[in-house]
């Protein structure tokens, strides 16, 4: 009887102590789309975010790439303590470190102004390519399609207005040189002794994935970005870790004529969302880009990629490991987000995103064929 | 005692040394020479794999001195085996690039976007025609497909296999064959042509009966700078059929097969005589005699003038015959 009791008590213990346990979970992968992450990460906090770092709680980090938030997140761990740790490096950089368990670095505590990091192993990769578009094939992931995409390729600021579409046979040997004479893209024989050049993303990126293989420049050839230094010179480079980088090479004012490719959140930020080019003749949205925060002057209609006439466009896949147990904390948080950003695309503007509901063509693999 | 408490230490570091070496990873450097080797596409032969060999830096063939031979020590009987049942049925080719790094050797500065691309002889002894040179971007495809195999033969051994040999060592990576990111199918294309980035099949086939065959096959390497005309022959590989790659820097010493007269025909003081095969490169003479007492055959007298081989039938005549017997005889050299 007295054992009964002590077993009792023990058993209890337990229990408390189980339901006071912290959550903590990392989070890495596509660049492209933090921004939508960061919106549904903090409305599953919604008034319990406690803390942000950096920034504070109040903070908008749509566009960092390393963040970590703490709170609560009462409709899925109840009083739990729940820590958020993000770092966005890429979505291939994303599978790479969830299928070999590699540490990425993150920013150690939610409180704004701690400026330690912690390297740690992520339990979650965003990557706008499948798996079988990487070089990171095993283990196998658990994939779970959260949203679609849609990228555009922008001008820089100083591109001449005549500049005003690329096609997918142009990128091939655009992307093999990383540069090439802009009366290629204009027709202009007086464009013929000025470059264009490509500000490219790193190996990493599945932006550049999904733009290597929607023009069918990959699989067989690897890509050869340039970048700008601050006196407007270009030279080769690995290419950019973040869109932020790519939009800041294009918002270079002494850096000419160049192409990138880009998200349409960092798009936005050359000249306002203007600078997009029509790819094969299409853009992926109607009309103009409405960059506002209403209903009114934030809605984009991307018939183009929901219908099937512009196809540089992804999935956006959210990894676990297979190993990760249905209902656990990794898991619970993965089917949230998913919730939380398809309510993000069709509530939150201006809208960037495509519903997978509203999607009416589907494509099995990136570059793959579309159809209805 | 001592050596006793030192062996051990000796063992130590010859096991570290061992887990050092197996740990190795594939790695593709700027401009080495890469070397693939396939099934050749729709022949009888299968594989699940492919291979990829680095025979490192360029500058080391195109450098070589003129006549000298050297075996590509990379190209291994452990990775040929592991990946083909036989030598037979294989398309190999090997090439290189500057992409955007400085390369130099000696006095001699490399251009970005200079390629090195093999040619494959369709006769052994017959050097080929060169390739030519393009513009600098049209070259910047084939570098984007050299530095594609390069970059994720590199990443395939570093993240999807097990370090070390029989698939995956420092210099040479077994690939799985028509992978669409990994193979080297991927890059060079059903054609052999860096799927059509580049003017020709650039791959030597070895055949169905090449590993009891005795006849070696050969390709030449070219140097294309960016710009136009003629790529510089700079040498050969020879894929032996007991699967040894050596390449010798310079023209090939021309092989000439043993020419038989085929027919003599007389008109009036003149004889023609045909005869076959010839080989560009090499030179014909004719020689006679009325009396087959006289031995050598190479003291015969020599008539008219020396021909240069054309590779097709070739005749030469006697313009002063008088109706004696005579008898003729080619010296080729």
């Amino acid at each position: 009887m007295k054992k009964i009791t002590t077993l009792g008590i023990l058993g209890m213990l337990c229990t408390a102590v189980s339901v006071q346990a912290q959550v903590n979970i990392y989070i890495t992968g596509s660049t492209a789309f933090r921004a939508s992450m960061f919106r549904a990460i903090t409305n599953l906090y919604g008034a319990n975010l406690q803390n942000e770092n950096p920034g504070g709680p109040t903070a908008n980090n749509s566009g960092a790439n390393q963040v970590t938030y703490g709170g609560l997140m009462s409709g899925v761990f109840g009083s739990q303590q729940v820590t958020i740790y993000t770092s966005m490096s890429g979505s291939i950089a994303g599978v790479q470190t969830l299928a070999q368990n590699l540490n990425v670095t993150y920013n150690n505590s939610p409180t704004n102004g701690d400026a330690t990091t912690v390297n740690h192993q992520a339990d979650l990769a965003f990557s706008d390519v499948y798996q079988a578009a990487t070089g990171y094939q095993t283990p196998a992931l658990a994939d779970l399609l959260v949203a679609v995409q849609p990228f555009a390729f922008t001008k820089s600021i100083s591109s001449p207005a005549r500049l005003t579409n690329i096609t997918h046979q142009q990128i091939q040997p655009f992307f093999a040189n990383g540069y090439i004479p802009l009366s290629y893209f204009t027709g202009n024989t007086n464009d013929g002794s000025t470059n264009c050049y490509l500000p490219g993303r790193s190996i990493d990126s599945g932006t550049r994935l999904t733009a290597e293989y929607d023009s069918f420049f990959a699989p067989g050839g690897v890509e050869q970005p340039y970048a700008p230094n601050g006196s407007g010179v270009w030279s080769p480079s690995v290419g950019y870790s973040s869109g932020s980088g790519v939009r800041g090479a294009l918002n270079q004012a002494n850096a000419g004529p160049a192409i990138g490719y880009l998200g349409i959140a960092d798009g936005m930020v050359v000249n306002n969302g203007s600078n997009n080019i029509t790819y094969d003749g299409a853009l992926p949205y109607l009309g103009t880009l409405n960059t506002g925060t209403t209903s009114v002057t934030g809605t984009n209609d991307y018939t183009p990629v929901i219908k099937g006439q512009y196809s540089y466009w992804s999935y956006e896949h959210l990894f676990e490991r297979t190993s990760v147990s249905p209902g656990s904390s990794v898991d619970l948080l993965r089917s949230n987000l998913s919730t939380y950003i398809d309510l993000d695309i069709a509530n939150v503007y201006p809208k960037v995103d495509v519903r997978l509901s509203e999607m009416q063509v589907t494509r099995p693999a990136d570059g793959g064929p579309i159809t209805p | 005692m001592k050596i006793q408490k030192t062996f051990p230490i000796a063992l130590a570091l010859l096991a570290a040394s061992a887990v050092a070496s197996s740990a190795q990873t594939f790695q593709y450097n700027d401009s080495d020479l890469l070397i693939g080797f396939r099934v050749t596409p729709g022949s009888a032969g299968s594989s699940a794999y492919e291979l990829v060999v680095d025979g490192g830096s360029i500058t080391t063939y195109a450098s070589l001195a003129t006549g000298t031979t050297i075996t590509v020590a990379n190209v291994t009987q452990s990775l040929l085996t592991n990946s083909f049942s036989s030598l037979n049925n294989i398309s190999w080719s090997a090439f290189a690039d500057v992409s955007t790094n400085v390369l130099s050797a000696g006095s001699s500065n490399y251009p970005l976007h200079a390629l090195w691309v093999t040619n494959p002889r369709v006769s052994f002894g017959t050097q080929t025609s060169p390739w030519t040179q393009t513009s600098y971007f049209s070259q910047g495809d084939v570098v984007s497909a050299i530095e594609g195999l390069g970059d994720y033969a590199t990443i395939y051994g570093s993240a999807d296999l097990p370090a070390g040999p029989p698939r995956n060592t420092l210099t040479g990576i077994i690939l799985p064959a028509g992978d669409p990111l990994f193979s080297y199918s991927a890059y060079i294309g059903p054609l052999g042509n860096f799927k059509q980035k580049f003017q020709g099949d650039v791959e030597q086939q070895t055949g169905a009966s090449f590993a009891t065959s005795a006849q070696d096959v050969r390709s030449d390497l070219y140097q294309l700078f960016p710009g136009s005309g003629p790529g510089l022959h700079l040498g050969y590989f020879e894929l032996s059929t007991n699967g040894v790659l050596t390449y010798t820097s310079g023209p090939s010493a021309v092989v000439i097969p043993q020419p038989t007269i085929t027919s003599i025909v007389r008109s009036g003081t003149v004889n023609t005589i045909t005869f076959s095969p010839t080989v560009v490169g090499a030179t014909y003479s004719l020689l006679g005699t009325s009396s087959l007492a006289v031995s050598p055959r190479s003291s015969w007298s020599v008539i008219g003038s020396p021909a240069s081989g054309t590779g097709s039938p070739m005749s030469l005549q006697d313009t002063g015959a008088s109706g004696q017997m005579m008898f003729y005889t080619i010296q080729a050299h």
